[in-house]
């Protein structure tokens, strides 16, 4: 009789692979302290990715996050060149353009994550039909080689001529 | 060989007339015809024209030498292109066996049995008949030969219608089966005419016995009796006494003729003995032994019957009494009462048990009577229902009746019972021929109850007889005795038959086995197998090659065309359609060269081009299946169901964004870096 092994198989743990990385960026974000507090702000549009990406792997918030940062780089720069300072922080936060570039690369993160179904539907049934050719052409040498009985293996009929 | 148009010419000498028949030398189924000596014009000949179904011994004579012999002696002989039928007004051509004799110059001394004998004087009997009957059978026992024809109706006068003799052809029907039964000792005047053995010089001085009483006679006293009754009264009272019928003869010639119709072998007068009676010198008479007389007699068969011999005679004549007489226990009761012998139980109980133990189950109480006609008479003829023959004689026997059903079925019930082996163990002494019988007997044992072909009573005829013509209705008309002319015949056969005809049939297969002296037994599997018709063909393919192994034979076009044909599903078999074309173009050259045993091996199941193709086979088989589960994946949405495509999608646009943005803050730091 077959047995389960299904509780059998140790529970899956709960990933907390954040942590780390939490750990190393809080030295940093402290010592960088009116950057973290400028780029808090500028990635707000994450935090919503964040909340609304329900899916495990969080491609969401990693796709909007990621292009958020780049966008939110404008704020970096202009807070870098005022010297970094606590002082430059609300100057940096003024400036239009920032907010511009850190919710362009917000809302083009939101595009690709929405429009790459369409590309890779497309590009998957592209691959799919020309495996398929392939695999029929290569079926068809079969045949062409060893005639029609050696479909038959596969279960299939004989082919009327 | 047949020449130009219907020209039969035999040995490039002689040629023989078919439309010029000469019945007057016809010699039992034997047909005489014209024949011309092309060497000798004026010489007149006749040639006798065998059956094509009995063996013929006239073809394999030793050379003779010496003094002209006073009987018919062939001058050829060989086998022939002969006229064997008509087909809508052209002759059909097979083979029969001829014999080419010189024709006698003086007149048949008998035209038939009804004619009145000439009534001879001792002297003339002892001039014109013994004298060269002694010439004779002189040489003929230097040759190992038996006349086994010795009769009025087959002796000439040497000139004119009187005189001197010369005695008949003998070699152109079996031995003894054309005699009078009144002319063959008690043994094989019992069986039948093709069941007679082929016998010795014995039977011949026996039939001379015969021949020189009645001539002496002047009539022959048993003339009206039917076969039963000749031999009960050779029985009852001895060959002379019954032939003489209360005549009186001369003392020296009741010596002479006392000690060549002695019944019993080891008493009869030997060549030597009638040699030195020409001479003169004087024998004791050979006085008959009679059988032992029982106190009473038995009824049976419309007799009495007072010995034990005389009741196997009237058992074996008359069958269907015989069975429920032998049952009953009379005959047993009658044996021990008659012969005051209460012994004879032991011996009639371990007739019985045989009986019982060898062969089908619905025989028994049949075999019960052969072996107690065996036990009664243990030199009599093997009998079973209505077959009556010597073991020896077996064949010839079996080529009398295998054409009819009944007959041929008692045929081999008789082998399967073993009642020639139960014959042979009766004998005290076993003839070379008798003990070849027995070797042969007990190896058909293996193959008569097989029913295949190759086998059964087929294999039977060609076993128990070692000349016997093939008798399939292919090559039946071609008078095939031996292994290296068959493939030759049956290519000869072929363009007279339908398309299609196998070339193998169950006397072929039979013929095959019986003389190739290997084992067949793959083939012959392979060609009972009917259902598989490519096991079937490879079977007729096998068993052609095998005879081409034995005797080469390299010119046999239609043969190699029918079997190129024949073999088309056995090249389709091939999987790979290339190695079809390939063993298709093969076969096409093997087949101009008429070479059967590379075909064999070509197409041979076990052989390397068929295991790579099974193989190849196979593993396109796998292949195609793996492939045919990969498309099926494909097209059930493999590749392109939603949730993969989502998911697929999801790990795209974070792989793309995070390399896009890599990018970006590589720029970014190398901006701010300068």
């Amino acid at each position: 009789m077959a047995v389960s092994n299904v509780s059998a198989q140790p529970k899956p743990r709960k990933k907390k692979g954040w942590v780390l990385p939490l750990l190393l960026l809080m030295p940093v974000a402290l010592v960088l302290l009116p950057t973290t507090l400028v780029l808090i702000p500028a990635l707000i549009p994450t935090l919503v990715a964040r909340i609304v990406d329900p899916m495990p792997g969080r491609q969401l918030t990693i796709t909007v996050g990621s292009l958020n940062l780049a966008g939110s780089l404008w704020f970096v720069h202009d807070l870098w060149s005022a010297g970094q300072s606590f002082s430059a922080i609300v100057p940096a936060l003024s400036d239009m353009l920032g907010w511009l570039s850190a919710l362009m690369g917000a809302g083009a993160g939101w595009s690709i994550f929405s429009l790459m179904p369409v590309l890779s539907r497309s590009m998957a049934h592209a691959k799919s039909n020309l495996r398929l050719a392939r695999i029929r052409k290569a079926q068809e040498e079969l045949v062409e080689q060893w005639g029609e009985p050696v479909r038959e293996s596969a279960g299939l009929p004989r082919m009327q001529a | 060989m047949a020449g130009d148009g219907d020209q039969v010419v035999l040995h490039d000498r002689f040629e023989i007339k078919p439309a010029s028949r000469l019945s007057q030398f016809d010699q039992g189924p034997a047909q005489a015809f014209a024949a011309v000596d092309h060497e000798h014009v004026g010489r007149k000949l006749f040639a006798l024209i065998s059956p094509g179904t009995l063996p013929c011994r006239g073809l394999h004579l030793p050379e003779r030498k010496g003094a002209a012999l006073p009987m018919l002696w062939p001058e050829a002989s060989g086998v022939v292109d002969w006229p064997v039928g008509n087909q809508g007004g052209t002759p059909v051509w097979g083979r029969r066996p001829a014999l080419v004799y010189l024709q006698p110059a003086g007149e048949r001394m008998l035209a038939s049995d009804d004619q009145p004998l000439p009534r001879l004087t001792e002297q003339t009997i002892a001039r014109n008949i013994i004298k060269p009957a002694l010439q004779m059978l002189r040489e003929l026992g230097h040759m190992r030969l038996a006349h086994r024809a010795i009769r009025p109706t087959n002796m000439f006068y040497v000139a004119g219608n009187s005189g001197e003799v010369m005695f008949g052809e003998c070699f152109g029907s079996t031995p003894g089966a054309d005699q009078p039964t009144v002319f063959e000792t008690i043994e094989n005047g019992m069986a039948q005419p093709m069941g007679r053995a082929l016998g010795s010089q014995a039977d011949d001085l026996y039939a001379l016995g015969v021949l020189l009483l009645i001539l002496h006679l002047g009539r022959n006293p048993l003339q009206g009796l039917g076969d039963e009754a000749i031999v009960a009264a050779k029985i009852n009272f001895g060959s002379f006494s019954a032939l003489a019928g209360g005549e009186k003869v001369s003392p020296t010639m009741a010596e002479l003729l006392r000690g060549l119709l002695a019944d019993k072998v080891s008493d009869r007068w030997t060549f030597r003995n009638l040699e030195m009676w020409m001479l003169g010198q004087y024998f004791n008479p050979v006085l008959p032994i009679l059988p032992q007389r029982a106190t009473r007699p038995i009824r049976f068969g419309g007799g009495e019957h007072m010995s034990k011999p005389a009741v196997a005679n009237a058992l074996a004549f008359h069958w269907d009494e015989a069975v429920p007489f032998v049952d009953s226990g009379a005959l047993e009761a009658w044996l021990k009462r008659g012969f005051n012998d209460e012994k004879v139980g032991e011996p009639l109980a371990l007739v019985r048990g045989l009986a019982y133990s060898y062969g089908p189950s619905n025989g028994a109480k049949h075999r019960t009577v052969s072996r107690m006609i065996n036990f009664m008479g243990a030199t009599f003829p093997v009998c079973y229902k209505n077959l009556r023959g010597n073991v020896t004689a077996f064949g010839t026997l079996l080529a009398s009746v295998i054409d009819q059903p009944p007959l041929r079925t008692e045929f081999v019930e008789l082998l399967r019972g073993r009642l020639g082996q139960g014959w042979l163990d009766h004998q005290p002494k076993l003839t070379i021929e008798e003990v070849q019988a027995r070797r042969v007997l007990d190896a058909l044992e293996k193959v008569i109850e097989r029913p295949g072909p190759g086998y059964s009573v087929e294999r039977a005829l060609y076993e128990l007889e070692p000349e016997m013509p093939c008798r399939s209705e292919l090559i039946g008309d071609f008078y095939v005795t031996s292994l290296k002319d068959l493939l030759p015949a049956i290519d000869a056969a072929l363009p007279g038959v339908e398309a299609g005809t196998m070339p193998v049939d169950r006397h072929i297969a039979a013929f095959i086995a019986a003389r190739i002296g290997r084992p067949v037994e793959r083939e012959l599997a392979q060609l009972a197998n009917i259902n598989d018709q490519l096991a079937y063909r490879m079977g007729v393919l096998r068993l052609i090659a095998a005879v081409q192994r034995t005797h080469s034979h390299h010119d046999l076009p239609r043969l190699a065309e029918a079997m190129v044909a024949i073999l088309e599903p056995v090249v389709e078999s091939f999987h790979r359609l290339k190695a079809r074309e390939e063993v298709k173009e093969k076969l096409g050259h093997l087949g101009a060269r008429s070479d059967f045993v590379q075909m064999a091996e070509l197409l041979d199941e076990e052989g390397s081009m068929r295991r790579i193709d099974i193989s190849g086979f196979e593993e396109a088989q796998q292949n195609y299946a793996s492939l045919e589960t990969e498309a099926q994946w494909l097209e059930a949405g493999g590749l392109t169901h939603p949730a993969k495509i989502q998911a697929s999608a999801r790990f795209s646009s974070a792989i793309t964004a995070t390399f896009l943005a890599s990018a970006i803050l590589a720029a970014f730091a190398i901006f701010m870096a300068v």
